[in-house]
């Protein structure tokens, strides 16, 4: 393991240009260029907000901050699992022919993923703040933890994905109808409780809500960006925990399978 | 696995295979749900197949082979011989069945006439990234940008996407990278194979210049006159075994005498 991790630090330089010829990629061609990775989520959040805060009349207030801070994160995971999951079988001509560490492909589009979240996190999340008005403070410092969680949850299910569709193409469509159902699981939408204390879902189901790991992660950003506070101290610590160990456990499982990646990809 | 671009140093470069073999598992590449259905997940992942269909295949079999400094070596053989495959764990690429491989030296291999490129990116975007997956800085490749462009005589093509490359195109821009990364150890499978008389001909007079500098080749070619012209070694593989090594004439020979 430690010969993996030596041999892929040497790769560094690749993987900076990996990330940047990503973003690159992504938006060359088209009129409004990066504009798009502010205007995506803006779009999205503005179906949503409608939906739930007009027709279905979900009561609590800043619902677009709320959103944001909710949102912006998961969009980052799930765009990142579905772009992790085909990365290997998509690069199968360039892992052919030059001997580099594989881990790097998913290591790339989660990098370059991440950079689009921090630029619309911050430009957005800073203009709602202006406009509805956010109880912004110092809890906003648990913000980088939640960053540094996301990305290894991130890391470690997405390398896990894309060696696994290596062996298992269904795994691409699994991931595509496993997303949304996972968003809905999620309190993404509609929060458990309101910093009034109402409980939008009823108290006694909050346990399994909190069995989802993503559940505590989200919760490092929904509390300092909606709340305005610290977030629960059982929360932060379920989230490292649950972080560290998905990392680890990815980085496991593609490093047991990596030399054999390029026979079946 | 094969070293970083980094680890240039302890002294000059070289590969050794030591009893190396290498068994592909044919039959079961393509995987969905119904083989999942069919066989375990453990099957699917090649372990002991449990009644599964898959075939063994012996691409490599007990290949020892000692690559020094200096050493120009040719690697001759059939079609399905197993040279693409040798040049694949020589890389690093493809890591053996069984065996051993040790290596000290960067390496640019071509393999098929190509370099992995990205089909979206542009000329230049490909160049650093070849570049990059090398080892080399940045710095050092934008100086050499004009140079490869026109050696490679694509100066109008830099920033053409190439995914719009012919494959002559294609094939001059990754020979003439790889040629220029400076590496200690080049590997070029087919490289000539495509291309019309003259880029040939260029082609083959930078190789041979490049001779001088580089610390190790490996030649893979149908082309026994350029084997006999630009390598002082050979080996000779037939179903995955060197059956023949030695001086370039006889090997090529014993080659001629197989068929």
């Amino acid at each position: 393991m430690l010969e993996r991790i030596r041999f892929l630090v040497g790769y560094r330089e690749l993987l900076r240009l990996l990330i940047t010829q990503e973003l690159a990629l992504r938006y060359r061609h088209t009129v409004l260029g990066f504009l798009w990775s502010l205007l995506n989520p803006v779009i999205t959040m503005a179906i949503l907000a409608i939906v739930f805060h007009f027709i279905i009349r979900l009561d609590m207030r800043s619902y677009t901050i709320f959103l944001l801070s909710s949102l912006l994160p998961w969009l980052f995971f799930a765009n990142t699992l579905t772009d992790c999951s085909v990365s290997i079988i998509q690069k199968r001509d360039l892992i052919s022919r030059q001997p580099i560490p594989k881990l790097i492909l998913p290591l790339a589009v989660t990098g370059s993923n991440f950079v689009n979240l921090l630029l619309s996190f911050t430009v957005l999340v800073s203009v709602a703040g202006v406009i509805v008005g956010s109880p912004f403070g110092i809890s906003m410092l648990y913000l980088p933890l939640g960053f540094a969680c996301l990305l290894a949850l991130a890391i470690g299910l997405g390398a896990a994905l894309a060696a696994a569709t290596v062996y298992l193409r269904d795994i691409q469509q699994i991931v595509g109808v496993l997303l949304p159902a996972w968003m809905y699981a999620t309190p993404i939408l509609y929060p458990l409780e309101t910093p009034s204390g109402q409980f939008i879902v009823p108290e006694e189901f909050h346990f399994f809500f909190k069995l989802n790991p993503v559940y505590s992660v989200l919760q490092l950003f929904v509390r300092p960006v909606y709340w305005g506070t610290a977030p629960l101290l059982s929360d932060t610590l379920t989230a490292i925990a649950v972080s560290l160990i998905v990392l680890l456990a990815g980085l496991a499982f593609f490093w047991w399978r990596e030399d054999d990646l390029v026979f079946r990809a | 696995m094969s070293s970083a671009p980094e680890s240039k140093n302890t002294g000059p470069p070289s590969i050794v295979l030591d009893d190396v073999s290498l068994r592909f598992l044919v039959g079961r590449k393509s995987s969905s749900l119904k083989s999942l259905a069919l066989g375990s997940i453990s099957g699917l992942l090649g372990r002991k197949g449990q009644g599964s269909s898959a075939q063994e295949m012996w691409s490599l079999k007990n290949v020892d082979l000692k690559i020094q400094h200096g050493d120009r070596l040719g690697v001759i053989g059939r079609n399905g011989a197993g040279k693409t495959t040798l040049m694949r764990v020589l890389a690093g690429i493809y890591s053996p069945t069984m065996g051993r491989v040790s290596k000290k030296g960067s390496v640019a291999p071509v393999l098929q006439i190509g370099l992995g490129f990205n089909p979206e990116l542009t000329g230049v975007e490909n160049v650093y990234l070849a570049a990059a997956i090398a080892g080399l800085h940045r710095g050092a490749v934008s100086e050499k940008l004009d140079s490869i462009f026109e050696f490679a005589g694509l100066e109008d093509y830099r920033e053409l996407p190439v995914k719009f490359y012919s494959t002559g195109m294609h094939a001059r821009l990754a020979l003439t990278v790889a040629t220029e990364l400076e590496t200690e150890i080049l590997l070029l499978d087919e490289v000539f194979a495509v291309g019309d008389i003259h880029w040939v001909r260029k082609a083959i007079e930078r190789v041979e210049a490049l001779i001088e500098r580089v610390g190790i080749l490996v030649l893979v070619s149908h082309d026994l006159g350029l084997i006999s012209r630009v390598c002082n070694r050979a080996i000779l593989l037939e179903e995955g075994e060197i059956i023949a090594s030695g001086p370039v004439d006889e090997v090529i020979d014993r080659y001629t005498e197989l068929s």
